[in-house]
């Protein structure tokens, strides 16, 4: 049963219910409480084709509520709960919903340590794992919204790369992607009838919403895959496509900026990426035409596996 | 005789790995890989400066003596400014905080570096 299958009223009892409404998210289950709209209808978009958990156990019990406090009622705020603990300053009352995405993301990369997490979105075609380092500037989301909504591209991960160090393989956990400012433009003009979250303005990175993840994607959480490529990406207006190698040992270094908890892993993180760098070409890729970049992808996952192009 | 640009005394110093420091290296083609496990530190070297480094292992030696041993263990020819050269990787690898002069040496690189200038 989905997120979908429940009427909006079950699906409002169970979020206002001592045991939350539980969801499978990739690797974890997450049990989340709120009585906030906004959010409950957030997830009703974002998170439709998302499988429902027994009530059970759950990894992450987490509520977004407005404060105990004066703030209830005068310049609204929000708050996001694990375990019952504020960890975060309060937002706005009509930041609720992104707030709901930030913390879920806090959640995984500051207890899943079990995981190698970097900073990367991760889509996957053919079995084979494409890792997008959010590197500054990157603009990953907007590529990662094409790859998976119009290149056919599965969605691993919008927001997080999540390795497993023993065997190099990368977990799924396909939550909606997250756009912001003149993204949710953008991806809206390739796709009119795209499913997305009502944009939230002034939030501290602008305006933000959150795009449906392909139902696809949702269903197949449950498959990792192994990288083949490391394409860093970066959006330039105007910008001719280019695809450039990048040494292994650059894109290690790099890899190790974007990496969450690089140093709690010790000697078997630098074997997890160095071995990942060794195994998956690396390039750096610009460009500022979407259908140019869908092609060049398209291209790289033609390449037989062992072997890397380079696209002028 | 070396070139005015380094004594004798810097040639002979003699460095090896930063005590306490143990490595664990990934070779990649003309790049290693070096992780720190004292530190959790990981850092990019060309290959022979990687090489240098694992030379350092466990003994102390001068630019001059190891000059010798790297022309032999890469097949090199006789190169007289490769000790030279060698003092530079020294310095880099020092600055990663990697290798370190032995304690003598220290002192005597203090003294080298108050001594007066040539007039």
């Amino acid at each position: 049963m989905k997120i979908r299958d429940l009427t909006p009223i079950e699906l409002r009892r169970r979020l206002e219910s001592a045991e939350g409404l539980r969801f499978h998210c990739g690797p974890v289950i997450n049990a989340l409480q709120t009585t906030i709209p906004a959010v409950r209808e957030g997830l009703a978009i974002a998170y439709a084709d998302f499988p429902l958990a027994e009530p059970a156990f759950a990894d992450f019990h987490v509520c977004v509520a407005p404060p105990v406090s004066w703030r209830k009622y005068l310049r609204r705020q929000t708050l996001f709960c694990l375990d019952g603990v504020s960890h975060f300053e309060p937002l706005p009352w009509t930041q609720a919903y992104p707030m709901l995405e930030w913390g879920l993301n806090w959640c995984v990369t500051s207890f899943c340590h079990h995981l190698l997490i970097l900073h990367a979105a991760v889509v996957e075609k053919g079995g084979r794992a494409l890792i997008l380092p959010g590197e500054p500037g990157a603009g990953k989301s907007t590529l990662t919204a094409a790859l998976t909504l119009l290149g056919g591209w599965r969605l691993l991960s919008d927001e997080m790369a999540l390795l497993v160090p023993a065997d190099g393989r990368v977990l799924a956990i396909p939550r909606p992607i997250s756009l912001k400012n003149a993204s949710l433009d953008r991806v809206r003009q390739w796709l009119p009838d795209v499913v997305m979250t009502a944009p939230v303005p002034d939030t501290g990175k602008g305006t933000v919403g959150h795009v449906r993840p392909p139902a696809a994607s949702v269903e197949a959480m449950h498959l990792s895959a192994r990288p083949a490529w490391v394409v860093f990406p970066r959006y330039r207006a105007e910008a001719a496509t280019r695809m450039a190698p990048v040494s292994p040992g650059n894109a290690m270094m790099r890899l190790v900026d974007q990496a969450f908890n690089y140093q709690l892993h010790g000697v078997d993180g630098f074997r997890c990426l160095s071995e990942l760098v060794q195994q998956a070409p690396a390039f750096e890729f610009e460009y500022s035409d979407i259908q140019e970049a869908l092609a060049a992808f398209e291209a790289l996952a033609t390449v037989p596996a062992g072997r890397a192009e380079v696209m002028a | 005789m070396t070139s005015n640009s380094v004594s004798d005394d810097e040639l002979a110093a003699r460095w090896s790995v930063t005590a306490g420091r143990s490595f664990v290296f990934r070779s990649l083609a003309e790049e290693t890989l070096v992780f720190d496990q004292a530190s959790g530190d990981t850092h990019l070297l060309d290959s022979a400066a990687a090489l240098v480094l694992q030379l350092l292992q466990g003994v102390g030696l001068s630019a001059g003596e190891l000059a010798p041993r790297l022309m032999a263990e890469l097949s090199l020819p006789a190169d007289p400014e490769l000790a030279e050269h060698l003092l530079g990787v020294f310095h880099e690898l020092a600055e990663r905080d990697l290798i370190e002069l032995l304690p003598d040496e220290k002192r005597s690189a203090e003294g080298l570096a108050n001594a007066s200038p040539p007039a």
